[in-house]
């Protein structure tokens, strides 16, 4: 026992001034459960004082695990961290620690500590030798606080010990048990207000087993707070889980969403939502029907709130996009209070992807991007799938990585928007698409800032003025051009046999690249009815009147209508096609009437004609069906659509084929 | 066509090149073996390169494609400029006849200075069909070098 124990350590600790190494003993050790696992929490003295608020960093578990850290034991502390809770409680935290004597060569206690107490706040003037685990009865005023009488060793339990510390230290996800042990007679004693802000609950009895201690001592610490007036200790939005209930957070609001309205079997709501952002992180907020109205004239884009007592639960993925776990609702106990202090609270949490490595994302991901509004379409009205008419701009944004993107906003946003003057334009929360290659869609949450007041819009101005501007570079949304776009399911006439295409229920569309290699001429021109949207052939009645079955009616004349059979074939397969009217006359280049008195007036031109468009190349557009045709079924292939090739275009989805493949 | 005499270095590259010419008498040559002198070229791979790759083909006739910069007075120079906006030097053994502008290929030898001694040229009009994009064929001239199992053109010229 010759171990000398640092006096003094215990109150400099306390106070978080710089002790070297002390030496302290155990008095008492108590396991907590912690939401990250066993959290130990000690009793140490320096042989002046005992101090019951340490607590063992998780790295150390192992020692009282191990029983190496055992009541009576003698050790150098060689790391601490002091932390002050929001209530004002103090906590320190044994980073590193080395054992020096252990409980048997100590003995007993050394010296005789007394609970070191500070005043105000926390813990309480503690009557030092007495106590035993007398149940209750609060000696004299308050006995708040960690009122654990520290009595002989072994018997003292740290009770208490249920009072955690909790907040931003390692216990911050304790379980808040809620009205936890009022047990205790000690209600009495007027706690600080200390706004608990996380209830302080902890205490539970089942932490304890009641029997050993009685449930008395516990500080009620709680109830008391409530006043928000005082001390509003802001948590940050990365602290919020649902396990605590009296918090408050001081955020910005970054997108406010206009007001939904539902009508479903269980009647009808409103909601709308709102995201916000601190330094910490972001978290979406959402309000149904009776908070609406208090709140949404209330709440502004860009404005920074307190915000408290509303309900944490589980984010929904699928209707956010925020990276937070939680998201909240606003009830009928909520407050949103204007904050004029905004320093520190960042405008927007983005995480910018760089157009380039759009490609590389899945489609479907909602992404935030940033960059250089360098055309912007004007706005058109579409009518959707469900009869809704809506406004639609399409705009092109290049960022620094030399790559464009096309964007298209939706709605009131795509009516305001001014593309004039090629501003930095940031959208966070938009929905990647494959359609036409890589493209970007603004959903109903999604944020659009023009010329944002973040510093990559800087970086992104500086860039476009000094290089950007000049730069030709590609879209990652090609087939822009010739309409649709969309659709462009480009294909290799191989893949018909391979895919086994036209073989489901549904014909398939695709594009591909063919050379023609023959045409059938032989049958290719048929007489068709003269009335017009009736193509149906006429039979010859041999008098000069030409019949047709579906009108009824007999003509003295009869247009000629094409239906041309040709082989296309690529560099891996060839394929018989059909093409009607339009088509034929787009490859031949002529007219079916023209083809139709040539046939009987000059063979040769005629054939010249298929002479010269064989062997052509072109962009065909075709539909792969499966058709019976008396008791057969094979795939016909239809051309819709004839272009002449683009080269260019080609080129370069063949090297942005290549490069995939190499990848 | 009257052509100055070629330095001794030169000489002995051309001779490397088309052992079948190494007659003595250089100073006049008749366009008949002018002719003969490019088919010996022409009959051999010339792989498509741009600046960068000029430097791995010293002593090789290569193709090379560029943007016509600037034209020496004497017209028997010019420099042209590559789909990655590098300059390269072309020179030829008689002057131009033409005014060069544009897009042109030409079909030479790379000189152990890195200047293309052309012996034939080929003007890509702008006014006829689709411009020439240069920066597309420089894409396409980086993915010939990266996969060269895909494209044996050594192998297949020669076939």
């Amino acid at each position: 026992m010759s171990v000398k124990l640092t006096q003094g350590a215990v109150e400099a600790l306390f106070k978080g001034s710089e002790v070297n190494d002390p030496v302290l003993q155990l008095l008492n050790i108590r396991k907590i459960t912690g939401d990250t696992g066993p959290r130990y929490r000690l009793i140490l003295s320096d042989g002046q004082h005992s101090l019951s608020s340490f607590l063992l960093a998780t790295q150390l578990n192992h020692l009282p695990e191990d029983n190496l850290l055992v009541p009576n034991c003698v050790c150098k502390v060689k790391r601490t961290i002091t932390n002050s809770l929001s209530d004002g409680r103090i906590v320190v935290i044994v980073l590193d620690m080395e054992i020096l004597q252990s409980a048997e060569e100590t003995g007993g206690k050394i010296g005789n500590p007394t609970l070191y107490t500070v005043d105000s706040k926390t813990s309480t003037p503690q009557k030092s030798a007495s106590s035993v685990s007398v149940p209750a009865s609060p000696p004299s005023a308050a006995v708040p606080g960690p009122s654990y009488r520290n009595s002989s060793a072994a018997l003292s339990p740290p009770r208490g010990s249920g009072r955690g510390f909790f907040g931003k230290s390692p216990m911050k996800t304790s379980p808040m048990k809620a009205s936890p042990m009022k047990a205790s007679p000690m209600t009495a004693s007027p706690m600080k207000a200390s706004p608990m802000k996380f209830s302080p609950t902890k205490f539970s009895p089942t932490k304890f087993s009641p029997t050993k201690f009685s449930p008395t001592k516990f500080s009620p610490m709680k109830g008391d707070s409530t006043s928000p007036g005082s001390s509003t200790t802001v948590i940050p939005i990365a602290h919020l889980n649902p396990y605590q209930s009296k918090w408050t957070i001081r955020a910005r609001v970054t997108n406010k969403s206009s007001i939904r309205t539902w009508s479903n079997s269980k009647g009808e709501g409103k909601l709308f939502s709102f995201e916000t952002v601190d330094e910490s992180g972001e978290i979406k907020i959402t309000a149904f029907n009776k908070e609406v109205d208090r709140f949404f004239s209330l709440v502004e884009q860009g404005k920074v709130y307190y915000i408290s007592k509303a309900t944490l639960k589980v984010a929904n993925k699928q209707y956010t996009t925020l990276k937070n776990d939680y998201e909240m609702t606003l009830h009928a106990h909520s407050s949103i209070v204007p904050c004029d202090d905004s320093q520190g609270v960042p405008t927007l949490h983005c995480d910018f992807v760089p157009i380039a490595e759009l490609e590389n994302r899945d489609s479907d991901t909602i992404i935030d991007v940033i960059g250089v509004c360098t055309t912007a379409d004007d706005v058109s009205r579409i009518t959707t799938k469900t009869s809704r008419e809506v406004s639609k701009r399409a705009l092109n944004l290049i960022d620094n990585s030399g790559k464009v993107v096309a964007v298209t906003l939706w709605g009131e946003e795509a009516e305001k928007f001014d593309g004039s003057g090629q501003p930095v334009v940031a959208v966070k929360g938009a929905r990647l698409s494959d359609f036409g290659g890589r493209s970007l869609s603004a959903l109903f949450s999604s944020t659009v800032m023009v010329n944002p007041d973040i510093p990559e819009a800087f970086r992104l101005r500086a860039w476009y003025d000094r290089e950007g501007y000049a730069l030709d570079s590609q879209s990652l949304t090609e087939t822009r051009s010739a309409g649709s776009g969309a659709n462009m399911n480009w294909k290799t006439l191989s893949d018909i046999k391979s895919e086994q295409m036209g073989h489901g229920e549904k014909a398939e569309y695709f594009t591909c690249l063919a050379t023609v290699v023959y045409f059938r001429k032989d049958n290719c021109l048929y007489q068709a009815c003269p009335s017009a949207d009736c193509n149906k052939k006429v039979t010859d009645q041999q008098n000069g009147l030409y019949r047709c079955e579906k009108c009824n009616r007999e003509f003295p004349n009869f247009k000629y209508r094409l239906i041309l059979n040709a082989n296309l074939a690529d560099f891996g397969d060839n394929q018989w096609v059909t093409c009607f009217q339009e088509t034929a006359e787009v490859l031949l280049g002529h007219s079916a009437e023209t083809l139709g008195q040539l046939r009987d007036t000059d063979e040769a031109a005629f054939d010249e004609v298929f002479q010269k468009a064989n062997f052509t190349t072109h962009i065909f557009k075709n539909r792969a069906k499966l058709e019976t045709y008396n008791d057969e079924c094979r795939v016909k292939v239809t051309v819709m659509e004839v272009q002449p090739v683009d080269h260019r275009e080609y080129s370069r989805r063949l090297l942005s084929n290549i490069r995939k493949l190499a990848r | 066509m009257l052509r100055p005499r070629k330095l001794p270095r030169e000489t002995k590259l051309w001779n490397q090149a088309f052992p079948a010419q190494c007659c003595i008498v250089q100073s006049l040559v008749t366009p008949t073996q002018q002719v003969v002198k490019m088919a010996g070229i022409l009959d051999v791979p010339k792989p498509r390169i741009n600046c960068s790759m000029l430097s791995q083909h010293i002593s090789r006739p290569v193709c090379f494609v560029g943007r016509v910069e600037k034209v020496h007075p004497t017209g028997k120079t010019f420099t042209v400029a590559d789909g990655e906006g590098k300059i390269a030097t072309v020179e030829l053994n008689d002057p131009l006849e033409e005014e060069l502008s544009g897009v042109v290929e030409v079909i030479g030898m790379v000189s152990n200075k890195g200047a293309i001694m052309a012996t034939t040229y080929n003007m890509l009009r702008e006014d006829k069909g689709i411009a020439f994009d240069l920066e597309l064929y420089n894409e396409a001239l980086k993915v010939i070098q990266d996969f060269p199992q895909h494209y044996p053109f050594e192998v297949a010229a020669s076939g």
